[in-house]
């Protein structure tokens, strides 16, 4: 019985739970921002630009973990 | 050396991509400025309008000018891109190859500008800040910002097509079971009569909506890292 197919799948799986903590992240960093647009309207567009960058800074490592489920998947199958 | 068969399907499409860039911006030179726009223009003049308005907050007055059109071509090339999927087409974005050429052509005009404003000097000192110790992270870092941008859009774009596939076949397996139940047990390969029910609304968000978001931060990523590297008294003036 091949059991590497099966631990290729496990390790998928595992492999995109950097994705748990960064939805937290994300979420929390979008309701900062609308709290910060609500206390000072004027600075919309300077704090929709640094919200984009956390963001994004952020979300690499969901990132990084989905492509490295990616690989597992379509290369080492 | 074997060229990939999607290089050819994303040769053609950016051809013809660009074509339909070159014909509409011929139509647009053509406008009269001083008459109210009309038909397709009024969008892309709101949309060369805003474009404009967040490069000049961001990178100042005299930068703005050239970096407007770089923008809008980011803008219009991987929007299209992330949406052409829709019309049954493969997305070029869905190959690293092309996200990486993207990501390249900002890190480029990134370290270009930090060369011009800080100087070759100031440009090699900037590898040992804070503490010489820090020489490997930092050139690490350097090229950080052009891998995590490429995966980035690749990632999603992907996923998204990789999730649309999965949910396909999965309204391929219920149609299949329910058209066994009803026949009672003889169940071939039956017309996906699920999938018209549930897919839309999800190749709304996939394709649509994270193909918008995606482009959104990947040009906004453009505009501020390369608006920090320029300092503030270039930027007034």
């Amino acid at each position: 019985m091949d059991i590497t197919r099966g631990l290729i799948a496990i390790g998928a799986g595992l492999a995109v739970c950097a994705g748990m903590m960064t939805g937290l992240g994300e979420g929390t960093c979008a309701a900062h921002a609308c709290d910060a647009i609500g206390r000072n309207p004027e600075a919309e567009s300077k704090i929709r630009s640094t919200m984009i960058l956390g963001i994004a800074l952020s979300e690499t490592v969901a990132i990084y973990g989905l492509l490295v489920s990616i690989l597992l998947m379509f290369v080492f199958n | 050396m074997t060229i990939q068969s999607d290089v050819y399907t994303i040769i053609l499409e950016t051809i013809l991509m660009a074509a339909a860039i070159i014909a509409l911006s011929k139509k647009f030179d053509k406008a009269d400025p001083l008459a109210k726009p009309t038909g397709i223009l009024t969008p892309i003049l709101w949309a060369v309008e805003t474009v404009h308005r967040t490069c000049r907050e961001n990178v100042g007055d005299k930068m703005a000018d050239r970096l407007t059109p770089y923008v809008l071509v980011l803008w219009a090339y991987i929007f299209i891109s992330n949406i052409i999927s829709l019309f049954g087409l493969s997305s070029p974005t869905a190959n690293l190859s092309v996200t990486l050429l993207l990501a390249f052509l900002t890190w480029l005009m990134i370290q270009a500008v930090e060369l011009k404003y800080q100087g070759i000097g100031g440009y090699l000192h900037g590898f040992l800040e804070p503490i010489p110790v820090m020489l490997p992270m930092n050139i690490f870092g350097k090229f950080s910002t052009m891998v995590s941008m490429s995966l980035r859009l690749f990632g999603n774009i992907l996923c998204g097509g990789i999730m649309m596939q999965l949910i396909y076949s999965f309204c391929q397996w219920i149609s299949n079971t329910l058209v066994g139940l009803i026949t009672g047990g003889v169940s071939g390969t039956v017309f996906n009569f699920v999938a018209p029910l549930i897919a839309p609304l999800l190749h709304a968000y996939f394709d649509l909506f994270a193909g918008f978001i995606q482009t959104l931060v990947f040009v906004t990523l453009t505009i501020v890292l390369l608006g920090n590297d320029i300092p503030e008294e270039v930027k007034k003036a």
